[in-house]
């Protein structure tokens, strides 16, 4: 079990505390970048639809991706060019790993 | 066969299906560390009260050369039996019979047992130590299932229920611990996840050791899915028969009660609090300071540590404690810590338990994690617990008691039968620090020394607001009280409580925040 000594601030005051487990455990949060596309789930790329320098559009498939027995098709969610494409069929991608990148 | 031979068969028929799955199975479960399902029983009563049902009962299955095949009481012991003299009902699953497994004849032991609970109005605690469900049987243990989900929710509010984690629980089979009152595990023993490690494997890629996933830790610290510890399964029912010691057994309003015992520690009640809020203290030692004996049974104690929820007794009667802690992240109040209170809240509220409010805490955690949780839903919790609660609700003000805080934590405004404060209380809308900032800020930057000049309006904020008077002023606080006669006050406020009479309106029931 986690009995850190910690100091929280609140409304300027700071407190003398101890942690607890799940406090240590928070996740950091990062500001989103629709720009990066990373993959949801862990799988095997089956086909990518898109090369770098395409001009894309918001619901255009972007590749195939089987995963949970199933062939999952992602598509864009938003306008774009695409930069660079950082897989290619056969790899296999792990959660969060990313898979394209747009201007 | 004559008379005396029929009963010898009876009694040799009985001794041959109370072997469960045979000595050999038996060995497997010890070697794994656990008890068997008639020695857990046999741990939870009083000694010698056993009555078992169903001992005879036959499986259903016909498919997959089912037929054939004899399963000892169908993997469950059923029955009733008395804990410190008083009646209760018990199913416990026997792991050594196609390990646990749960057909339809399994589940409709479990369920005749919980409708004996529910008619006789008496506890029932289920000892969950099954491999899932009985393949073989198909939708007829979903069935056997569903039985037992819609009588978990049926009974909730009615008596109480517990559940024993003391094997695998997986897949569905979770759902009957999570729809009970309390569940308790045991390190290294108990293991709760919908999807295994295979499977997390399988799917994910992802690495992960049943203990890991949904060992008794990490339910009672992470999860907050279990609400008792226990190192080994002694412990564990000596924990829930000390717990079934102070909640009543249903929900009908009755007077039993011990007789009123003086705190036994030996704590100086005035000193326990520092002046200073922003030091911390443990607010336990207030809780055995005011109760009975100092007897306290803390729930989810490794869970949200930040609040402090449990039975004790004021003059022989039971109440709930609901108590910021200090010494864990200041007290404050964040999304675990109100999904804690506020069910333990509606508990009280449920079985006729007054709740008796110790409030200490700066107000709700800051931060970007805490407001994507869904803080506002979950700390919503406690304020809806509370303002539902009819039950008497007596409020004592420590120290800190600071904006949204100080509303939530069972203020007169969510109708508070009682509240006092101790003369240490800064009832407030905010810290001296913050709000003199905000007043004064003209003035601080203004001023020729900013920094001296914050130093004095915080000075002149403390000494004007950072106290209980202002709410006293306006009735807020029923009466300022020196800390050594808090325990006089809530005998007499308890006593006062006894008939409190609560016009119940015609709603079928409230939409709480989940």
């Amino acid at each position: 079990m986690n009995e850190n000594n910690i100091k929280i601030v609140i409304d300027d005051i700071e407190y003398d505390t101890f942690s607890i487990t799940s406090f240590e455990k928070k996740k950091k949060w990062k500001q989103p970048d629709d720009r990066i596309i990373t993959s949801i789930i862990p799988g095997t790329i089956v086909e990518i639809f898109v090369h770098e320098g395409n001009n894309v559009h918001e619901g255009d498939s972007m590749l195939v991706i089987e995963a949970m027995k199933m062939n999952n098709q992602i598509k864009f969610e938003r306008n774009g060019v695409v930069d660079k494409i950082l897989v290619k069929p056969g790899d296999i991608v792990s959660r969060g790993q990313q898979m394209i990148i747009l201007k | 066969m004559n008379k005396n031979e029929k009963i010898e068969a009876l009694i040799q028929k009985r001794q041959e299906v109370m072997m469960g799955g045979g000595e050999k199975a038996i060995q497997k479960q010890k070697e794994s560390g656990k008890l068997t399902a008639r020695e857990r029983i046999d741990l939870l009563l009083d000694k010698g009260t056993f009555n078992e049902y169903d001992l005879f009962i036959q499986h259903d299955a016909r498919d997959f050369g089912m037929a054939d095949k004899v399963l000892n009481g169908d993997g469950v012991v059923i029955g009733t039996g008395l804990v410190e003299g008083k009646p209760i009902c018990v199913f416990a699953q026997d792991f050594t019979v196609v390990g646990g497994s749960l057909g339809y004849r399994h589940a409709m032991k479990i369920t005749k047992i919980q409708d004996v609970a529910m008619k006789m109005k008496v506890p029932c605690i289920g000892i969950n130590d099954s491999g899932g469900a009985r393949i073989q049987e198909g939708v007829g243990s979903l069935a056997g299932y569903g039985d037992i989900f819609y009588r978990n929710t049926q009974a909730s509010g009615i008596i109480p229920q517990i559940s024993v984690i003391l094997g695998p629980c997986a897949g569905g089979a979770v759902y009957s611990p999570a729809l009970t009152d309390y569940v308790f595990v045991v390190d290294k023993v108990s293991k709760m996840f919908i999807t295994g490690p295979e499977v997390i494997k399988t799917v994910l890629g992802e690495e992960i050791s049943q203990e890991d996933l949904g060992g008794a830790r990490v339910h009672s610290e992470i999860t907050g899915n279990a609400h008792f510890f226990a190192h080994n399964e002694e412990e564990c029912f000596k924990q829930i028969r000390k717990l079934l010691s102070f909640i009543p057994h249903n929900n009908i309003p009755q007077n039993d009660e011990k007789t009123s015992d003086k705190p036994e520690v030996n704590i100086d009640i005035n000193s326990v609090v520092p002046v200073d809020p922003s030091k911390p203290y443990d607010v336990r030692d207030i809780i055995k300071a005011i109760s009975d004996k100092s007897d306290f049974i803390e729930v989810m104690e490794r869970f949200a540590k930040n609040i402090v929820v449990g039975f004790g007794r004021i003059g022989g009667k039971t109440v709930g404690f609901v108590a910021n802690q200090p010494l864990y992240l200041a007290g404050v109040l964040d999304v675990d810590c109100s999904d804690k209170a506020a069910r333990f809240i509606r508990y009280c509220d449920a079985f006729n338990i007054p709740i008796i409010t110790l409030v200490d805490l700066p107000g709700y955690l800051p931060g970007i994690d805490q407001e994507h949780a869904g803080v506002i839903r979950h700390g919503a919790k406690i304020l809806y617990s509370y303002s539902e609660a009819t039950v008497p609700k007596i409020t004592v003000i420590l120290r800190k008691a600071y904006g949204g805080g100080y509303i939530a934590m069972s203020s007169r405004h969510l109708n508070a039968d009682f509240v006092y404060a101790w003369p240490t209380a800064e009832i407030a809308v905010m810290g001296p620090q913050g709000a003199a900032n905000i007043i004064f800020r003209k003035e601080i930057s203004e001023a020729e020394n900013p920094d001296e000049m914050r130093k004095q309006k915080v000075e002149e904020y403390k000494e004007r607001f950072a106290n209980p008077y202002v709410a006293a002023a306006k009735g807020y606080v029923d009466a300022v009280i020196e800390p050594a006669e808090t325990r006089e006050m809530l005998l007499h406020a308890l006593l006062l409580c006894r008939n409190k009479v609560v016009v119940k309106s015609d709603k079928k029931h409230g939409i709480p925040p989940f």
